[in-house]
């Protein structure tokens, strides 16, 4: 399935009176890799949840797929066709690496309880293809080394392999990723972004990338938009954003600006 | 070995793969023909028929607990739910048959159980747990307070009717005991092929993640009041067949908070979210104090002071769990997969 485009107008959130978001526009082309970076309290994963339908936005729409929305439900996000993988990886500790992986094609499932107690053919269906394509998936993300393991006994960057997987099973067609590669070894972010852009030149999905590593969001990304205090300070191309003065200000001129992002940035 | 003890692991947590069914079968084989040979009425009627109550019970408690991660305080509600439900059934349906009964028995629980499980669509944790407290005491109060229910029975106590299946009359301890193991068999068949599919994985997502259940489509709020229909079910069922084949009364301060800590205890020793968790802690925690109590006759000989066998007998149990906990808190279940690792790997 071919990703999709998503469009988010004059966005506006706020917690107890602080603004969150300003009227924010996000534009975000079909089939592109488009990060969205900024300082932290940018408002990067206020905007991500709003995508996800966790926060309710005040002001501002949201046009998924030529559908307009005035706000996302997360239960609804499956059937539309987006996934995300999370910041602190939201893995179900209780099951094996493959059943987490399983589970992302829930929204699919037609069977009834009734019916896989049972073992309904439509059910027996499911199961044994839900199986079969989590242990591909498994395979091409260079799992299949510990499909059988219980999710959390492995390593953290595995564990973060296992979410997109997860959230690649179903072919979805816009992808949030949410900081992939936080606390990751440098050989891991390497595997990392091998797999995600693999992943989306086997099926062209939309994804969205929030990154703090400069390197790996200048590499990997179509689109770049910067966020400060809540607000988008800028949007293009990653050589367009190296070189915009008010990115540069924003990394610079706030306290962040020793945290190495901004070496990276005028490299 | 050590990736077949982490399988296992993943196993114990919650679902049983593409195991076999082989093994609880060859248990079924067991309690069904060869314990059946056994004179002994003690056996059937004091230990085997509450024993298997009671690992119904634990084991509808599991399926909400264990498994999809709502505790509850008020199973021996849903149990009164269910004995009182089966003896009005069978009392005001003439002729209907004693499955039958069970089953409005067990349904009558899931719709109690439905409503008492809203509380869980905005709760979680402690504050679900003592919603569900609400349950427990609205339940005894109502079929202690409202006589229609005890079909104005002035005693307070009454009697199941005869147990008939079929033209043929359970009258005798190992008939009750047969008709318990039938129907806990079969009731744990269709709960172990419920864990091992989709909607046993939905369970555990909704445990361990509420937020990453939903995100990925599953719709939390229906699962949680399944759940609650199927796990009051499976309790109420249990309830009846606690007051009809075991007390052969039926009374509702049988099902006080305690029972409900009991069964609560049970699948805690035997081993959250195991379905043979709920048979094993069963026997720990019914079995061995019947055990302690016939130990301490036998030791102590004839007039021996019964009080104080039953204080330390519970000294002793408090202990043992106490112990347990601390050694295995993944329960007994756990302790038994290792068991089986050890045994195969030598």
């Amino acid at each position: 399935m071919a990703g999709a485009a998503i469009r988010l107008s004059g966005v506006t959130l706020s917690f107890g009176g602080i603004l969150a978001l300003k009227g924010v526009d996000l534009d975000i082309h079909a089939g592109d890799i488009h990060a969205i970076i900024g300082p932290n309290g940018a408002g990067k994963s206020s905007l991500v949840n709003i995508i996800c339908g966790i926060y309710r936005p005040e002001a501002g729409s949201i046009d998924f797929d030529g559908q307009h929305l005035s706000r996302m439900e997360t239960g609804r996000l499956a059937k539309l066709g987006i996934t995300r993988t999370f910041q602190n990886i939201v893995l179900f500790k209780g099951m094996s690496v493959t059943q987490n992986v399983m589970m992302g094609l829930t929204h699919k499932t037609r069977s009834t309880p009734w019916g896989q107690i049972i073992g309904s053919a439509r059910a027996r269906r499911e199961e044994a293809h839900a199986y079969e394509i989590a242990r591909a998936i498994l395979a091409r993300l260079d799992l299949t080394q510990v499909q059988d393991r219980a999710v959390n006994t492995l390593s953290y960057g595995a564990q973060k392999r296992v979410e997109l997987a997860r959230a690649l099973i179903a072919g979805p067609r816009l992808l949030l990723l949410d900081e992939p590669m936080a606390g990751m070894t440098a050989g891991e972010k390497v595997r990392m972004i091998a797999f995600i852009r693999e992943a989306q030149a086997h099926s062209g999905v939309t994804v969205i990338l929030i990154e703090h590593d400069m390197g790996v969001v200048m590499e990997l990304s179509d689109r770049i938009t910067v966020l400060d205090h809540g607000k988008r300070i800028a949007q293009g191309t990653p050589s367009e954003i190296q070189v915009n003065p008010d990115v540069i200000d924003a990394y610079l001129g706030v306290a962040h600006a020793d945290d190495g992002d901004d070496a990276v940035l005028a490299a | 070995m050590s990736s077949a003890i982490l399988e296992r692991q993943a196993n114990s947590q919650g679902l049983p793969g593409l195991k076999s069914f082989r093994g609880p079968f060859l248990v079924l084989l067991v309690f069904a023909v060869v314990i059946p040979q056994v004179h002994s009425d003690y056996l059937f009627d004091a230990i085997l028929t509450p024993f298997l109550a009671i690992s119904l019970a634990a084991l509808g408690l599991n399926l909400l607990t264990g498994y999809a991660g709502q505790v509850s305080l008020g199973s021996a509600a849903f149990m009164a739910v269910g004995a009182f439900a089966g003896y009005n059934f069978l009392l005001r349906i003439p002729g209907l048959p004693l499955l039958a009964g069970l089953a409005f028995a067990g349904l009558t629980a899931a719709v109690i159980g439905i409503v008492f499980g809203l509380p869980s669509l905005r709760l979680r944790g402690f504050y679900l747990a003592v919603s569900t407290l609400a349950t427990q005491f609205f339940v005894q109060w109502a079929l202690t307070n409202i006589s229609w229910f005890s079909n104005d029975d002035t005693s307070g106590v009454i009697s199941p009717p005869p147990l008939h299946l079929g033209g043929f009359a359970l009258d005798s301890p190992v008939r009750r005991y047969l008709l318990c193991l039938g129907v806990v068999a079969v009731l744990t068949f269709l709960a172990m092929r419920l864990v091992s599919g989709q909607t046993g994985r939905a369970l555990i997502a909704v445990r361990d993640s509420e937020l990453g259940a939903r995100v990925l489509g599953v719709k939390v709020l229906r699962t949680k009041l399944f759940i609650f229909a199927v796990s009051s079910f499976y309790i109420g069922v249990a309830g009846a067949l606690w007051s009809f084949a075991y007390l052969r009364t039926i009374e509702p301060d049988g099902f006080d908070l305690d029972r409900s800590f009991q069964i609560l205890f049970v699948i805690i020793i035997g081993g959250l979210a195991s379905i043979r968790g709920a048979f094993l802690g069963a026997a720990f925690i019914v079995v061995l104090p019947l055990l302690l109590s016939r130990a301490g006759a036998i030791l102590l000989g004839p007039g021996f002071d019964s009080g104080l066998v039953d204080l330390v007998q519970k000294i002793f149990l408090g202990a043992l769990i106490i112990l347990f906990l601390r050694l295995e808190p993944a329960g007994l279940s756990a302790l038994v997969g290792r068991l089986r690792i050890r045994r195969n790997a030598t």
